[in-house]
């Protein structure tokens, strides 16, 4: 599984971009519902159904809390529907605060997904390309964090027994002493890094990733999808008003192929995952 | 070819009138499996970090080193990087990134070697040393022999003429020890790589190396083919501690005062026939009454566990599976067993670190069970090890104990300061301000030198005198033979076989003593060395 994290990080992490920018940028009802559809999809092939479901539902509340809100501390629009305090509680307030929440839940998901598929060695050669250093300190937090906290819960089952005075001051004195071998490593690190020619001149960053013909022709639909996308936006044939009242501007062509272009573009990690999944089951049932 | 020739050399750390190394003067030929050894703190490491210049400390040097006809100090950065291999002792701190593929590309990245070839030579390594099925793994979920493996490989990525390796298995137990030394053997062996080595248990590649040299005080005193080594060093001082730290066989035939002819005995089969064709043996054994030194006369039983299954997480495997154990007062009791077998675990849930699911623990009543973790460092917190001595309730004992100990004038140092020895006294020293019943050792002789073994045996004797019931795990069973009043041995998660140690090792076919070995077939129950030198004596030779 997980197919799509085989394409190369810059197409991948372009890929996201683009879903991205599109969901948290245009406030259209219809740009995310598609979002929210796609990123369920892709999140329901790379997890499984009921995992999907089961965390859709618990950010259910949040989205409608933020619906609540917005209305409660934003008075614009036409249509009151009742009054707090003579603050207004309006119609238009409501829906944007819906959509607010529908926006934060598509981020949230597609996130879900980017964390999946994007795992630290995809962040290292992205960050690698830009700056070695930057990539290496990255990496040696990652190697170094664990090991710190392993050692912080080795020191302290001991100490818990032998150490009689305060709680906190022990925890003090084990957090100061892990501090001072983490120093005392290091130092021995330092020296593994010199002994392997650390700073002595210009480096490369050793990514295992070829750009191969499968990243090009997804690079090249993931570009031209969103400039589909991103013409209806651009000229504003796409936009929703909210204030004073909604106005939704009509569908003409631009629009259409826009959100037809924007649907496409959020199917496609999923769809190609259930694509992959087939060929798969076929040539099992093949042999 | 000599790779290395030095001249000279002196060196002393700043702020110190002790010179750390004296005027050492050594030429080391390519090809060279060149075995360094020395008591800790006579200057092992300060030597082999004079030959590669990253790591060379600051202080004064006297003296040159020439490498491959080149002062050493005018090698570029980036040539001492490729042509000098170093390996350090804790796999942990040298491990530089997340991933196993990008500690293996680390020393390639940083000499800017061009993508095709990184991918080559990282994949040609993990092949080599056994490391493809864990190459996409975090380094953290390596084991410990698999991390010195990697740091080694790491290193051999860049093709380094020369491999220097500063104690590296000390932190390794016993059978990745070897993993890793064979390899070393492979390496000189097949490509040729000169190799410079120090270790503290070199019983494994004393026959390999074809010189050894050994430091006294920052000074060669002996270097030498290893059959001749024992001559030279007899030459220096008759009584010379590194002579007790000799494979076996050589041991029994330094004892033995054996003129140096021809066969010198450096490994167990050379040490078999040694025996078989110098001495009479007919005497098969020596009279068991005599050898029994420590008898328990009263068993009380201490501490004993039945039934106790343990596993660490829910749908884990059992690492305890239906677990037995009986521990008697004042008695010192060993458990042995392969990695994983589960010997950390079951005193931890002795102690009361772990609790089992199912069994019962039965304690006798005012019990103060003490543990004494792998790493000793982590009892200790504090600034210098005197403040971590007055956190114990029994402020006014920290003079007497320490007096027992000898480590009066380690008090006001830091812990991170003593040596692998000093920590592991004075964290035994912490342990018995609480008056404990019961100490418990896990792996008390990792990383120490055959000296401080020695001492650490006398003192833990000394415990039992005082009443102080021990249990010990360890894979060392040269050790376990000494100490220990009763053995067991743990496998698949309950004890197999249980005897008094010295039936124990008699009794085992592999999993023995050295000198057990070497003496099998010939003498019944010689598990010690002493107990071979008896029976030589005893027996008396063939043609006298």
């Amino acid at each position: 599984m997980k197919a799509f994290s085989n394409f190369h990080p810059v197409v991948i992490f372009i890929y996201f971009i683009a879903v991205f920018s599109v969901s948290m940028f245009t406030q259209s009802p219809v740009y995310l519902l598609i979002s929210m559809t796609g990123s369920f999809l892709f999140l329901c092939v790379l997890n499984t159904v009921k995992i999907s479901i089961i965390s859709f539902l618990k950010y259910i509340p949040f989205s409608i809390l933020i619906m609540i809100l917005n209305p409660l501390f934003s008075h614009n629009g036409a249509t009151p529907l009742f009054f707090i305090n003579n603050n207004a509680f309006t119609f238009e307030t409501l829906i944007y605060g819906a959509i607010l929440g529908l926006m934060i839940l598509c981020v949230i998901f597609w996130f879900k997904s980017f964390n999946i598929i994007f795992n630290s060695e995809k962040i290292l050669f992205l960050f690698g390309k830009i700056s070695p250093k930057i990539s290496l300190i990255f990496s040696m937090a990652l190697h170094f964090i664990p090991n710190f906290s392993r050692y912080f819960n080795e020191v302290l089952a001991i100490q818990k027994k032998l150490y009689k005075k305060s709680k906190f001051k022990m925890y003090i004195s084990c957090f100061s002493a892990v501090v001072t071998h983490s120093l005392e490593t290091s130092v021995d690190t330092a020296d593994s890094m010199s002994a392997r020619g650390h700073s002595t001149g210009k480096v490369t960053n050793y990514g295992r990733f070829r750009f191969k013909t499968d990243d090009f022709i997804l690079l090249v639909s993931i570009l031209i999808l969103i400039i589909l996308t991103y013409i209806a936006i651009v000229t504003g044939a796409s936009k929703v008003s909210y204030y004073p009242v909604i106005i939704f501007s009509n569908l003409d062509l631009i629009t259409f192929i826009s959100y037809l272009a924007f649907a496409a573009l959020c199917f496609l990690p999923g769809m190609y995952e259930i694509k992959e999944d087939l060929k798969w089951k076929y040539s099992i049932s093949k042999i | 070819m000599e790779v290395f020739n030095i001249k000279n050399l002196s060196f002393s750390y700043p702020k110190s009138s002790k010179k750390a190394l004296n005027n050492i003067s050594l030429t080391i030929e390519q090809g060279d499996f060149v075995l360094l050894c020395g008591k800790s703190g006579s200057g092992k490491s300060t030597f082999l970090k004079m030959l590669k210049p990253q790591l060379t400390p600051a202080g004064s040097i006297s003296g040159e080193i020439i490498f491959n006809r080149k002062n050493l100090i005018e090698l570029s950065k980036k040539e001492s990087a490729e042509k000098i291999g170093f390996v350090m002792q804790n796999p942990d701190s040298q491990i530089v990134t997340d991933k196993v593929y990008h500690e293996l590309s680390f020393a390639m990245e940083n000499l800017a070697y061009d993508r095709e070839k990184i991918r080559l030579k990282s994949g040609e390594m993990a092949s080599f040393f056994g490391l493809s099925n864990v190459f996409n793994n975090d380094t953290n979920s390596l084991s410990g022999g698999q991390k010195q493996l990697l740091n080694l490989a790491s290193v051999l990525t860049l093709q380094p003429e020369v491999l220097i390796l500063d104690e590296p298995t000390s932190q390794l137990d016993p059978l990745s020890a070897e993993n890793f030394l064979n390899i070393l053997k492979k390496l000189n062996r097949d490509f040729g790589i000169t190799v410079i080595i120090s270790e503290h248990n070199f019983e494994e590649i004393f026959d390999f190396a074809n010189k050894v040299a050994v430091l006294d005080n920052g000074k060669v005193c002996a270097y030498n083919t290893p059959d001749k080594i024992s001559v030279d060093l007899k030459n220096y001082d008759e009584n010379h501690p590194i002579l007790d730290a000799f494979p076996v066989s050589l041991r029994v035939y330094n004892i033995l005062n054996r003129n140096y002819c021809n066969n010198v005995p450096l490994n167990i089969n050379q040490g078999r026939k040694f025996l078989k064709e110098t001495f009479n043996n007919n005497i098969k054994k020596l009279d068991e009454e005599k050898k029994i030194t420590h008898v328990i006369k009263n068993k009380n039983v201490v501490i004993s566990l039945k039934n106790i299954y343990f596993r660490y997480e829910k749908n884990g495997n059992d690492i305890l599976k239906d677990f037995n154990l009986i521990v008697n007062k004042g008695e010192i009791y060993t458990l042995l067993g392969a990695n994983g077998s589960g010997k950390s675990t079951a005193v931890k849930i002795i102690s009361g670190i772990l609790k089992s699911y199912h069994g019962k623990i039965k304690l006798s009543k005012n019990e103060n069970i003490m543990y004494l973790p792998q790493n000793p460092l982590i009892l200790f917190v504090k600034e210098c090890v005197i403040n971590d001595f007055e956190l114990s309730d029994n402020r006014d004992k920290i003079g007497e104990i320490s007096k027992i100990f000898g480590i009066e004038h380690l008090l006001y140092n830091h812990p991170y300061d003593l040596s692998g020895g000093e920590i592991q006294k004075a964290a035994i020293a912490k342990l018995m301000l609480f008056s404990p019943s019961v100490m418990i050792l896990d792996e008390p002789t990792k990383g120490i030198d055959p000296f401080a073994k020695n001492e650490l045996k006398k003192i833990l004797k000394n415990l039992q005198k005082n009443g102080v019931t021990i249990i010990i795990v360890t894979h060392d069973t040269e050790f376990a033979c000494s100490v220990s009043d009763r053995c067991g041995l743990l496998f698949n998660g309950n004890i197999i076989s249980e005897n008094s140690s010295k039936e124990f090792f008699g009794n085992n076919g592999f999993y023995t003593t050295s000198a057990n070995k070497m003496s099998r077939g010939f003498y019944e129950n010689a598990v010690l060395i002493e107990d071979i030198i008896k029976l030589c004596n005893l027996n008396g030779e063939k043609n006298a």
